[in-house]
């Protein structure tokens, strides 16, 4: 058995487990551009404390919030609804589907690269609007606007895999459920209502934590869209401790905020495991 | 089937049917459009990007093509395949040994490892890059593509291994107990008993660990200094960071980004689908 869980674990152990332990001693220590490879002084919480004073942090975090929340509605809601649309097993459906999954294995940079040209300001939107004689709308110019444009596209990337998994679990529901809501009068909003909604909560719970962490983890639509800007407008946590590692050259604090990431990071994945667990043994 | 000879029993399925197939429409032109229009931008010449970004139709050329087609573009293309295939298989090798150990013991040992691995999956990759830039560097493998394709392999494993567990959990314990009955040892057994039965899952796993470390930039535009490293996704991403881009060479450098992953999931398309419905529904 050793023979087998050695190779990984020590990989694991050299790649994964060793790096967090250096990111956590990173978090601790002042470590900048010059001292990065040796020579670190232990500064405590000091870190912690520059940040919970900095306006950037309390506005990565707002930020963070916001565009977590905003992609888990609209992903969730709309890969539900998309889920119902696309139900039956005819080849149209089933080609929107597979287009829809598509998208989603597309490299994010393509599906970035791409959005950040529709919403651009000579961009098909913004021109078809002059056009019509209204004004451009500043998708990704606007501070007040581009966190949104960032959730949206993040969700229509992410929305085909919530269709995906709740499609194939309105179908493991036995047929004589529905058929019995339908004997029984119920219409199609009501089914929906009281029958699927019900027999999916456990899916639908699911869905919404694996997709608030992949909302939380996504950097490259931040980094190929809007590099956090306007401004600091969409800078979420992540992006924020790669921007004082990599560009201000504050690994100490690039750390610390990483070390925060983390901690949200183990709840979210807490709650993950209890609720499996929770479901494996219902079921 | 279930719902549809539910939904056709209903007395109001005429207007359902109609607010379905408008669904339907809606959905295919919502994700249809913006792949539409990446493909005819990529087609327009300079001009007509310039001065009619918004007009449909246009005389199709291929110039944007030409010209980013260089020998920029076939490094970068080497850097990708070699970066994906490399993370693949050193990936593919350490999970499958770990998720055959993990699905055959049993107590704590391997729910605590469960959780952690599942913690180590949901590591945002931009908080992973900041102490693995420094490790890298005490291993002078910065500015190589192995480095890139360790980076990328620390990130998938934990994934990787979760993926495959369930495959495992599913040969059952008499096939391995015919085998040590018969005299296999563990790793003929683990060769010619335990593998064939979980080709299906390494297979997805195999796909879906190429399409996303081939979609990598993170780790490929912080670790390799020399741009002439650079796989297709990293090139990519530093000319959108420009200002002033072309947009019609952009998305034709999209494209044929896209294409390598488009012929990947033309050949794994339902397995993909089904084993993303598993893998989330454990």
């Amino acid at each position: 058995m050793l023979l087998f869980v050695a190779p990984a674990a020590a990989v694991l152990a050299v790649t994964s487990i060793y790096p967090l332990v250096t990111l956590v001693r990173m978090a601790f220590s002042d470590v900048g551009i010059a001292n990065l490879f040796h020579g670190w002084h232990w500064i405590g919480l000091s870190n912690f404390r520059s940040l919970a004073a900095s306006a950037d942090f309390r506005n990565a975090a707002r930020n963070t919030g916001a565009y977590v929340f905003l992609v888990v509605v609209i992903t969730v809601g709309l890969g539900f609804v998309a889920a119902l649309t696309l139900l039956s097993r005819t080849r149209v459906s089933s080609g929107v589907q597979a287009l829809m999954v598509l998208v989603w294995v597309l490299p994010p940079i393509v599906n970035g690269g791409l959005w950040k040209f529709i919403f651009s300001g000579d961009g098909v939107v913004n021109t078809a609007l002059r056009n019509l004689g209204v004004s451009p709308i500043g998708f990704l110019s606007n501070p007040d606007l581009a966190l949104w444009s960032l959730a949206l596209v993040t969700s229509w990337v992410t929305i085909p895999f919530a269709a995906v998994v709740f499609r194939s679990a309105v179908i493991d529901i036995p047929p004589s459920v529905l058929e019995a809501a339908g004997m029984d009068g119920a219409s199609r909003r009501q089914a929906v209502r009281y029958v699927i909604v019900p027999m999916l909560r456990p899916t639908i719970l699911v869905v919404t934590i694996l997709v608030t962490v992949n909302a939380f983890r996504s950097f490259d639509l931040v980094y190929v869209m809007t590099a956090g800007g306007p401004g600091t407008a969409t800078t979420t946590l992540p992006f924020l401790g790669y921007q004082q590692a990599f560009q201000q050259f504050a690994y100490g604090l690039g750390s610390a905020t990483a070390v925060t990431c983390m901690a949200i990071i183990v709840v979210l994945a807490a709650c993950y495991v209890a609720l499996s667990r929770r479901e494996a043994r219902a079921s | 089937m279930s719902a549809l000879a539910f939904g056709t029993a209903r007395t109001r399925s005429g207007t359902g049917n109609a607010a379905r197939r408008l669904g339907v429409l809606i959905f295919f032109f919502l994700y249809a459009l913006p792949i539409f229009w990446m493909l005819l931008t990529s087609v327009k010449s300079d001009g007509d990007v310039l001065r009619r970004p918004s007009v449909v139709f246009v005389r199709p050329t291929l110039d944007s093509y030409r010209a980013v087609i260089d020998n920029t573009f076939w490094l970068a293309l080497r850097s990708s395949l070699v970066i994906a295939a490399g993370t693949t298989v050193l990936t593919l090798i350490l999970a499958l040994l770990a998720a055959n150990a993990l699905s055959r013991v049993a107590g704590l040992g391997p729910s605590l490892v469960l959780g952690l691995l599942i913690t180590l999956q949901m590591v945002p990759p931009a908080s992973a890059i900041i102490p693995l830039y420094r490790v890298l560097g005490q291993w002078h493998l910065l500015n190589t593509l192995l480095g890139v394709i360790i980076a990328n392999s620390a990130g998938l494993l934990p994934f990787a291994i979760m993926l495959l567990r369930p495959f495992f959990l599913g040969v059952p314990a008499e096939v391995e107990e015919a085998g040590i009955v018969d005299g296999a040892g563990s790793i003929r057994m683990f060769h010619s008993i335990v593998l064939p039965m979980v080709k299906n899952g390494a297979t997805t796993v195999a796909i879906l660990v190429f399409m996303i470390s081939f979609g990598d930039f993170l780790f490929s535009i912080t670790f390799l200094s020399d741009p002439s490293k650079y796989p297709l996704t990293a090139l990519l991403a530093q000319q959108l960071s420009f200002t002033g881009v072309s947009w019609n060479r952009l998305m034709a450098i999209a494209a044929l980004g896209a294409v390598p992953i488009v012929l990947l999931y033309l050949f794994s398309s339902r397995r993909l689908t089904e084993g993303l419905a598993l893998g989330a529904g454990k």
